[in-house]
């Protein structure tokens, strides 16, 4: 139970990291650049992290089903944080 | 009560997460800062609940452990104990075996009683003198009297036997009366 909630706020955690980064990116171009950026950088870790898996795993110590489960969780978390900002008034 | 505190904390996340971009309008100046005032004590509060519900579930894994270390000892206990009685039970059985070696023993060394300068027999008559007083020991320490002990070690009924006589010299002999 704890540990689901402590997942639960992990996945909130990058949801609303991701919110705030639009927020940053509603207030000034070049800021909305700056978020592209970091979001295109963070695209790219994903799918490396995704394709040198078998390395990754030696390096952070964890099995390749929690690997692959935090990659596809980062990034819904990250979609969802970002559609809530393009759907708000 | 840290179960309460996580889980305030992450409702009060997702609320201040999710509520002022549909409550506030970003066109508003005052509205759009509140906004991200209100996704930075969001992320504050997620980060705290996280946090706090880690420090829990390690706390529960190690209450865990001890639960498992504590049940671990009452078996290893329990095993100890039963080994103990096993052992005990044997002592006994074998110091019973030895009492009724020490009979044949003494009638050998009777019927032997010629052969006595021999080193090799006095030192076998000697260790038998050993383990009957011993044997007389533990009687009498149950309350046995005399002629109890000696038919329960020699065998003979008190009487006027020769066989009874006999014992009762050995018995004299070895308790000094």
């Amino acid at each position: 139970m704890i540990k689901a909630i402590a997942l639960g706020n992990s996945f909130l955690l990058t949801a609303i990291a991701s919110s705030f980064l639009c927020w940053m990116a509603s207030l000034h171009s070049s800021l909305l650049l700056f978020v592209q950026a970091l979001f295109a950088l963070k695209l790219i870790i994903s799918i490396c992290a995704w394709i040198l898996d078998d390395a990754i795993v030696v390096i952070l110590k964890i099995n390749l089903l929690q690997l692959r489960f935090r990659l596809i969780a980062s990034t819904i978390g990250a979609l969802v944080g970002v559609g809530v900002m393009l759907c708000r008034s | 009560m840290s179960l309460l505190k996580v889980s305030v904390l992450s409702i009060s996340g997702l609320t201040l997460w999710l509520a002022p971009p549909f409550i506030f309008s970003r066109k508003i100046p005052l509205h759009n800062f509140v906004q991200g005032i209100a996704l930075v004590s969001g992320f504050a509060c997620c980060f705290e609940a996280r946090r706090c519900a880690l420090k829990l579930a390690k706390a529960e894994e190690f209450e865990a452990m001890k639960d498992a270390a504590v049940a671990a000892d009452l078996v290893d206990e329990i095993s100890t104990s039963v080994y103990v009685s096993e052992q005990q039970r044997r002592n006994e059985a074998e110091l019973l075996i030895a009492s009724d070696g020490s009979r044949e023993l003494l009638e050998r060394a009777l019927a032997m009683n010629s052969e006595e300068d021999e080193p090799e027999n006095v030192q076998l008559a000697q260790n038998d003198d050993d383990e009957l007083r011993e044997r007389i020991l533990q009687l009498q320490a149950r309350g046995y009297g005399k002629g109890k002990i000696i038919s329960e070690i020699w065998q003979v009924s008190k009487g006027g036997s020769e066989k009874y006589k006999a014992a009762e010299v050995e018995y004299r002999r070895l308790t000094g009366e």
